[in-house]
């Protein structure tokens, strides 16, 4: 199916590694323009160089901190002088907090909510008015499962994923007018960067545990039988973000394999 | 996007007009073999040659009540023998039966129920077999956003349709362990047969009612301010039954502009 994403502007947040570069990669290989950003620009001029080379479209680093408000007015206005505009933002930048009650402090709180609620906020903020003016505006806020049924134990990452819910639909609500369209995809557990890290962590300590071992043990819960591969998820994203799926807004797709109690 | 559609089997129900045959069209086009199903044989066998020379896939009409058990039985066997397997069932049948509680008859709920409850329970139990022995099962049952956040006036569509976002996320829990994935779409209101009948209802008693104005009378109350076609529900409906959606199961994606107060 033709996505119609072919000449179409994208920028995409914590997109130097996993979901965020699967779904970069994805608007590429379908003929879009594509921003990345995070944090350190060498990762970034890495990741660019790479999708370009596979795929032949013009892919460039967009460096911020999604956090501070100044730095992505800079990275958002400089992708769009870049590229030409914005048709499509995809909120990724995130990684996960997972704490009980008693254990969450105000800082991890802080830092939890400035990194995945207000990096959306600023980044929709400044890629507005760009997105304004596209025929065919979307936006991907990723979130997880675990902001619409809150397990024990995972605090702050549930609240801030509710959080992002919630913005989505009011964004849908407010945005339409303009043609744009605002989802989310709720990611379950996914061969992710932050998956990695702690697979490492876990590794140190016993290195007779190979990262095989580490997603087989993710599979046990899951619905499908297995961990999802980040591209599974950068593949939905795109297809809700691409004017294939020009009816749909307001909503919050799981890409868990059926792992989340709800829908 | 290749969404890997080439040489699958899907069997689609209500699949005469309106968005059952958007989507059979769409997996045609995507190069999979489709059994088209709904009650009169002689307008399956005028769709099943449109699609046929339009896309050059192999489309077959199988007739049946999807209320009747018997017949459910019947016509997927035969759709299965005829195209050698199923891989994708999309259950589609049904129309809107939309009343106060104090004008609900317990006919309209015994019909209702059976069509769009009943129908999807008959026709999963006898594809079952066959989505098992697939290496890319999925059911998607197309339900509505009034399954989820129930308005007043829509009985009994709104318990049907809660119903059948219930059996889909059962079915995602227990059909995983053999890589069958499922899923819902919540359509909002579409250009569908049902909603083509209510104008010709409306423009029987005011002949200066047009199709067009009845089709702008949908779009305020939608945030992407138009009713939609029925390919953009059937696209939807494709890539989540597609291998491209290989780790999405268990959800419930809402068609329908933004329109649902839920996501």
């Amino acid at each position: 199916m033709d996505f119609g994403l072919a000449g179409k502007v994208a920028i995409v947040t914590g997109a130097s590694d996993g979901i965020g570069k699967a779904a970069a990669y994805r608007m590429a290989a379908e003929g879009a323009s594509v921003a990345l950003v995070s944090r350190t620009a060498s990762d970034l001029e890495a990741v660019a160089a790479e999708i370009s080379g596979e795929t032949g479209s013009t892919v460039i680093p967009a460096p911020a901190d999604v956090s501070n408000e100044d730095a992505v007015k800079s990275a958002v206005e400089s992708a769009a002088e870049q590229l030409g505009g914005i048709d499509i933002l995809v909120n990724n930048a995130g990684t996960s907090s997972a704490s009980s009650f008693e254990e969450m402090t105000n800082e991890q709180l802080d830092i939890d909510f400035s990194l995945k609620v207000k990096g959306a906020i600023y980044m929709t903020r400044y890629a507005l008015p760009y997105l304004k003016q596209s025929n065919s505006g979307a936006i991907c806020n990723t979130t997880t499962p675990g902001g619409k049924a809150a397990a024990g134990g995972s605090q702050p990452t549930s609240l801030s994923r509710a959080a992002g819910i919630s913005l989505t639909k009011a964004w849908s609500k407010e945005f339409g007018e303009y043609g744009i369209r605002v989802n989310t995809v709720c990611v379950g557990v996914l061969k992710s960067r932050q998956h990695r890290v702690r697979w490492q962590a876990a590794n140190e300590k016993d290195p007779s545990y190979s990262l095989e071992d580490h997603w087989a043990t993710f599979g046990a819960g899951v619905p499908l039988g297995r961990i999802g591969e980040a591209q599974e998820a950068g593949d939905v994203i795109a297809f809700l973000c691409s004017p294939a799926a020009s009816y749909v807004s307001g909503a919050a797709v799981n890409v868990d394999g059926g792992a989340a109690p709800v829908y | 996007m290749d969404l890997g559609l080439a040489g699958k089997i899907a069997l689609v129900t209500g699949a005469s007009d309106g968005i059952g045959k958007a989507a059979a069209e769409r997996f045609a086009k995507e190069g999979a073999s489709v059994a088209i199903l709904a009650r009169t044989l002689s307008d399956l066998e005028a769709v099943a040659a449109e699609i046929s020379s339009a896309t050059g896939s192999n489309v077959i009409p199988v007739s049946a009540d999807v209320s009747d058990e018997e017949a459910v039985k019947s016509a997927v066997n035969e759709a299965a023998e005829k195209l050698g397997g199923i891989d994708i069932l999309v259950n589609n049948a049904g129309q809107g039966n939309a009343n106060r509680f104090e004008d609900m008859t317990n006919e309209l709920v015994d019909s209702d129920f059976g069509v769009k409850v009943k129908g999807a329970i008959f026709m999963t139990r006898y594809a079952l077999p066959y989505l098992k022995q697939s290496d890319c099962g999925a059911i998607c049952n197309i339900t509505t956003a009034a399954g989820k956040a129930a308005p007043g006036g829509a009985q009994p569509t709104s318990l049907s349709r809660a119903a059948g976002i219930s059996l889909t996320k059962a079915w995602s829990k227990e059909f995983g362990e053999h890589g069958i994935r499922v899923n819902t779409i919540c359509i909002g209101s579409i250009k569908s047969r049902q909603n083509r009948r209510h104008w010709e209802v409306a423009a029987a008693k005011d002949p200066s009612y047009t199709l067009e104005d009845h089709w702008a009378s949908y779009g305020p109350g939608i945030p992407l301010g138009r009713v939609g076609e029925a390919e953009e529900a059937g696209d939807v409906i494709a890539f989540l039954c597609s291998p491209a959606a290989s780790y999405v199961s268990g959800t419930a994606v809402n068609i329908d502009g933004g329109a649902a107060p839920v996501y």
